[in-house]
């Protein structure tokens, strides 16, 4: 009984060491991914004084979740990031023709 | 559906086009018109040499504690400090009456079209130019003692009459005004406002507990003590707050937008009689 139940449990540790892991290191890569893009999409809004307040402290965020191993909140941070450059960007190339509001008269 | 759908999307369109007019081709003194007849049209009460008060020619009871608080102005230490920066010399002996030899009524001059650098050049940037020349070290733009320097020069020149020019013979001033102007227009940040969204078109509004101040005499009192700041502050910072405000990332005082919003935003106050420094809640 006893040697089935180390068996057992080496057979768990096994299977978890095989699954779980790589699971964990594929987050660590997609977070690592996820803040590459979103700091391109910043130096991209740049570009055209697009950026919006508070995008540099998502990233600055992300990174510290990163280096923290908290790899979910790292991607949440960076994705918020990302989508407002990238919202940042559309809202100044929208507007690249001067034009003046209707209420100005 | 899909036809409503195509209703949808084509009434958007007409109604996007309506609410955006195309940009017709305006001179600068035509802006200049159009803006003053705007404010006065907008606030038909407001004599015309009011509107340099801000907020305080529409608001009665904020003007009530803003004359209390002009009975001992918190700007005056910075002027004197102002003061004994302008009679201070440098460490070369020179001083600053040696780049501006006018003396310190010097406001009305900026900013100004300078066709050697071939860009708008602000007071707080002359006074840097001044100072760098001379082997000083630049102050810093929004904050600090260039307010103070700032405060005396303002101080002097009251009752100086805004005076900006665009030089016919140089395109690149009247390209910077055009970029100060589309700037003025450009909505930005996460609120997607434009200036003109506060500045313009609410105008006279309230923003929280705030009353948004008509935009003619916008630049006629800088550097201004602001209470929440709990000193003296540069126009430009000013402008970051403004920015920040609507969740856009503040760009660069002094750097070539700003230069250019102030270039454009003088302009249109151009006839405004100058008196700062101020005091603004």
């Amino acid at each position: 009984m006893m040697k089935r139940g180390v068996i057992a449990k080496s057979l768990l540790l096994w299977i978890l060491s095989m699954v779980a892991l790589p699971l964990f290191a594929g987050e660590k890569e997609q977070a690592v991914e996820l803040l590459a893009a979103a700091q391109k999409a910043e130096k991209r809004a740049a570009t055209v004084d697009g950026v919006w307040r508070d995008v540099g402290k998502y990233i600055a965020n992300a990174e510290k979740a990163l280096e923290a191993g908290d790899y979910k909140k790292s991607m949440e941070l960076a994705q918020i990031a990302k989508e407002q450059s990238e919202l940042g960007f559309q809202q100044m190339v929208s507007q690249q023709e001067l034009k003046i509001p209707s209420y100005y008269k | 559906m899909p036809i409503l759908n195509k209703m949808i999307t084509t009434l958007s369109g007409v109604m996007l086009a309506t609410a955006l007019t195309a940009v017709e081709a305006t001179t600068p003194e035509e802006d200049r018109e159009q803006f003053v007849r705007y404010n006065t049209e907008r606030f038909p009460n407001v004599p015309a040499e009011e509107f340099v008060n801000g907020a305080y020619a529409i608001d009665p009871i904020g003007r009530e504690n803003w004359e209390a608080i002009e009975e001992f102005p918190p700007y005056e230490p910075f002027i004197e400090d102002g003061e004994a920066m302008w009679n201070t010399p440098f460490a070369n002996g020179k001083g600053y009456s040696d780049c501006f030899p006018k003396g310190p009524a010097i406001a009305a001059d900026y900013p100004r079209w300078d066709r050697e650098k071939g860009m708008v050049v602000t007071l707080p940037l002359a006074v840097n130019q001044c100072r760098q020349a001379h082997g000083e070290k630049p102050l810093k733009y929004k904050k600090g003692s260039i307010n103070n320097i700032l405060s005396y020069i303002a101080y002097e020149s009251r009752g100086e009459v805004t005076r900006v020019e665009i030089p016919a013979d140089d395109p690149r001033a009247l390209a910077a005004y055009e970029a100060g102007k589309k700037f003025y227009f450009t909505r930005r940040g996460q609120l997607n406002f434009s200036c003109a969204n506060c500045h313009l078109q609410n105008s006279g509004n309230q923003v929280r507990s705030e009353i948004l101040s008509p935009p003619l005499g916008h630049t006629t009192h800088w550097p201004v003590y602001r209470a929440k700041w709990g000193t003296v502050g540069t126009l430009h910072r000013r402008f970051s707050g403004c920015n920040e405000n609507i969740r856009a990332k503040a760009l660069k005082a002094q750097g070539e937008q700003y230069r250019n919003l102030e270039y454009f935003l003088t302009y249109l106050n151009n006839g405004q009689v100058l008196n700062g420094p101020g005091a603004r809640k």
